[in-house]
């Protein structure tokens, strides 16, 4: 942390003389170099660790080719069926569901953050929740988890259903990590 | 009248361990590697550098496919068969309990009035998760317990071949008649463990309806009056608190 700190304010001198020296620039082009590299989603910045945790197949990474392991989560999962007598086709409707040990998200990035979920389409409901807190849903930023740097929790998968057709949804939901010292719209 | 019946809440808690993974593949379309590009720019890198420098990212929102299946009640995680009697059916998707003669099945339009009336094993609930669930019941809408009569909804591990009300051990919500054998129904503190399903298992319910004012079954407090029958029934299937505690 110091040393880049340092870098930043030696480079901002540097570069304000450099202004100076030459007096007049019209303008002027800097390419920089960015080295940017994706990774599997349980080593990334926000780890989603959907291969270490989950039940039945439930939770999985899927393989993406060039652009690395996603997590990615199936009901019922594919291995449902495997204990003796039961094979659920799926949830019921009309019915609120909550899945446990689903993923351990876990903040490998530099600063604490806020954990929440974000769903629109075609289900009442999809949302993530801490399944050692009772607190309820994790839909928003302030009704986030807060993580602090290196700590890690393991979501549950919440799903409402309402009077839809009985039919497989393909849907998305979306895990958000965001600063905690920053505030959002 | 007590219609309209829907599996309310399931919880799942899942139980055994993953096998472990296999790293191989990377990428991410999510985030930059800044502790990189820092390297990389040395002291060349001015303004962005420095507003790099915190090596903390702001935010992530990750999209992650779900998919997810929905089933008929009887086919559900929490299943509900309202094969078992004429007094439950499954219309469309979801069970419907009818006591008022909606059924084509049944030759009566309804309840006695003005008499105590029992119906055994109504519909059955299996639990087709993955761990131990305690089911309970109660009135749709929000958790809680069962009113205070005419209603006492019962249950049995297998299905009841006893005539006996006394034979049925009436769930943790519900009101119990004071000469009831069972020590369970409402306001004792003990929960039968038949209310406990396994994975697999299931359990058989019933249901009692005392209107007959004048015997007062469930106690000069409770009401007699068909109109303080619940519209909906929610039914709500937890992991036992046991299995909470060692899900970790």
């Amino acid at each position: 942390m110091n040393r880049r700190r340092l870098i930043g304010m030696a480079a901002g001198i540097f570069a304000g003389s450099t202004a100076i020296g030459t007096g007049a620039i019209s303008s002027s082009r800097a390419e920089r170099s960015i080295t940017a590299e994706v990774t599997n989603d349980s080593e990334a910045y926000l780890s989603i660790d959907s291969e270490n945790v989950g039940v039945a197949g439930r939770s999985s990474q899927v393989n993406l080719g060039n652009n690395g392991k996603v997590a990615t989560f199936r009901i019922p999962g594919p291995e449902d069926d495997l204990i003796a007598g039961t094979d659920p086709n799926g949830v019921g409707l009309e019915s609120e569901y909550w899945f446990e040990d689903m993923a351990r998200i876990q903040n490998q990035g530099n600063n604490p953050i806020s954990v929440y979920s974000d769903y629109s389409g075609d289900l009442d409901q999809i949302a993530i929740f801490d399944i050692n807190n009772n607190s309820g849903l994790l839909t928003s930023h302030s009704d986030g988890r807060s993580l602090d740097v290196g700590e890690s929790f393991i979501i549950g998968v919440y799903i409402k259903t309402g009077d839809q057709p009985i039919a497989k949804y393909n849907e998305n939901l979306a895990i958000i990590g965001e600063q905690t010292s920053m505030t959002t719209s | 009248m007590g219609e309209v019946e829907r599996p309310r809440v399931a919880r799942d808690v899942p139980r055994r361990r993953p096998a472990g993974r296999v790293r191989t593949q990377r990428g991410n379309p999510t985030m930059a590697n800044r502790r990189k590009f820092i390297a990389g720019l040395g002291a060349l890198a001015t303004g962005s550098a420095a507003a790099m420098g915190t090596g903390a990212f702001s935010s992530v929102r990750a999209e992650r496919a779900i998919s997810v299946e929905t089933a008929g009640d009887v086919n559900a995680y929490l299943g509900l068969d309202a094969s078992e009697s004429v007094y439950a059916e499954q219309t469309g998707s979801t069970l419907e309990l009818q006591f008022d003669g909606s059924n084509s099945g049944q030759d009566g339009n309804g309840l006695n009035a003005n008499a105590d009336s029992v119906f055994q094993n109504v519909f059955s609930i299996k639990n087709n998760g993955q761990n131990t669930v305690r089911v309970q019941v109660y009135p749709g809408g929000e958790l809680g317990d069962l009113p205070n009569g005419p209603m006492a909804v019962y249950h049995t591990e297998e299905e009841s071949t006893n005539v006996a009300t006394s034979s049925l051990t009436a769930f943790d919500t519900s009101p119990v008649p004071d000469w009831h054998d069972s020590d369970y129904g409402r306001d004792t503190p003990a929960i039968p463990s038949s209310q406990d399903l396994a994975p697999g298992d299931d359990i058989y319910v019933h249901f009692a309806f005392y209107l007959n004012d004048s015997v007062e079954s469930l106690g000069s407090d409770a009401s007699t009056n068909i109109s303080d029958i619940p519209n909906t029934l929610g039914i709500y299937a937890d992991a036992t608190p046991e299995e909470d505690n060692e899900a970790l």
